[in-house]
């Protein structure tokens, strides 16, 4: 559920999941197409296989790391900000995978009249690897408090 | 083996050139991007929606702009001129790898992307015009399962037209 507010939230709350897949081809194709990305391993099976030894075409970091973003604002946005995210690349995600997106609230405080939300993130592949596991930290406004300020100034120190 | 150089330590903290989008983001741009990343959220196409939301007007992703600079500039060089030179290019160019830095040339044969940090401040705006500006803020070197690999922090700040800060994200390339 999207909270609205702060007050919506606790530690142990689930995000997501965000379903992606069963990833394709066509869907690696688009994406590199998109963002002119010419790296072989993307699209071109033979050269994946051969030159660099994988089993197959991988799905880009550069797109997976949008999903986690995706995950995150769908669940903070309207009211909340996606103020920081941190993801490392440590599995490989292939074609034929379905993708699944999902966080944990870890942290929640209250700062400056706003409300913080940590939270645990991940991309989980079916064979049980979490391919993309990271960190978001989340921004909601307090029940009978301001809005988040828009631009945003930036995390408390 | 001891691959980082005093060379390569000396560019920590340089900031590199500046970076800027041939084009102010255009809505095909955007379009495009949002389809191939299966985006829902309609304030990144609908102007009416865009008006009712935080926003005002149609905006990019948040991390949208960091595909911005290395898109080829019209008139550039042709990067598929590369397989001139070897047929077996991996299609990853080196330079643009680094956001514009001096490359940091090893003798190792795989760049991988490790993963990212970053920080939002605004979204894109169509019409923004998109400069990226970056600098090594870490060079290390380890023992990894596969041999021996560097690990390269590249923060880049990325601004409008206007000066704003947009997101600033660390990318760490690994080489190994």
């Amino acid at each position: 559920m999207t909270p609205t507010c702060f007050e919506d939230v606790a530690v142990g709350d689930e995000i997501g999941p965000l379903v992606r897949g069963p990833m394709t081809p066509m869907h690696l194709f688009r994406w590199s197409a998109a963002i002119e990305n010419w790296h072989r391993i993307h699209y071109d099976d033979p050269f994946a296989r051969e030159h660099d030894g994988l089993p197959g075409l991988l799905v880009n970091g550069s797109w997976k790391q949008h999903v986690l973003v995706q995950l995150m604002r769908e669940w903070l946005e309207p009211e909340g900000w996606l103020a920081k995210i941190a993801f490392s690349f440590r599995k490989m995600d292939h074609v034929g995978d379905v993708l699944e997106a999902r966080g944990t609230v870890t942290e929640a405080y209250e700062r400056d009249g706003l409300g913080f939300v940590v939270c645990e993130i991940g991309i989980h592949n079916p064979r049980g690897e979490n391919s993309t596991p990271g960190t978001a930290t989340g921004v909601l406004p307090l029940r009978d408090g301001p809005p988040v300020p828009y631009p945003f100034p930036g995390l408390p120190e | 083996m001891a691959f980082i150089t005093d060379e390569m330590r000396a560019l920590i903290g340089a900031p590199g050139p500046k970076l800027t989008a041939p084009y102010p983001l255009g809505p095909d741009e955007l379009r495009r991007f949002v389809q191939a990343v299966m985006e829902g959220n309609p304030v990144h196409w609908n102007h009416a929606a865009a008006a009712e939301s935080r926003y005002g007007e149609v905006v990019a992703t948040p991390l949208f702009p960091m595909h911005t600079p290395t898109r080829t500039a019209p008139g550039g060089p042709d990067p598929l001129e590369h397989l001139r030179e070897d047929p077996d290019w991996d299609g990853i160019d080196r330079s643009a790898a680094f956001g514009g830095l001096p490359a940091i040339e090893l003798p190792l044969k795989r760049i991988l992307n490790g993963g990212t940090e970053a920080e939002f401040f605004q979204l894109a705006r169509l019409g923004d015009v998109v400069t990226a500006q970056s600098r090594y803020t870490d060079i290390t070197e380890r023992e990894g399962r596969s041999g021996p690999m560097v690990l390269v922090k590249v923060e880049t700040t990325y601004s409008n037209q206007d000066g704003d800060r947009l997101l600033v994200s660390t990318m760490t390339v690994i080489m190994r």
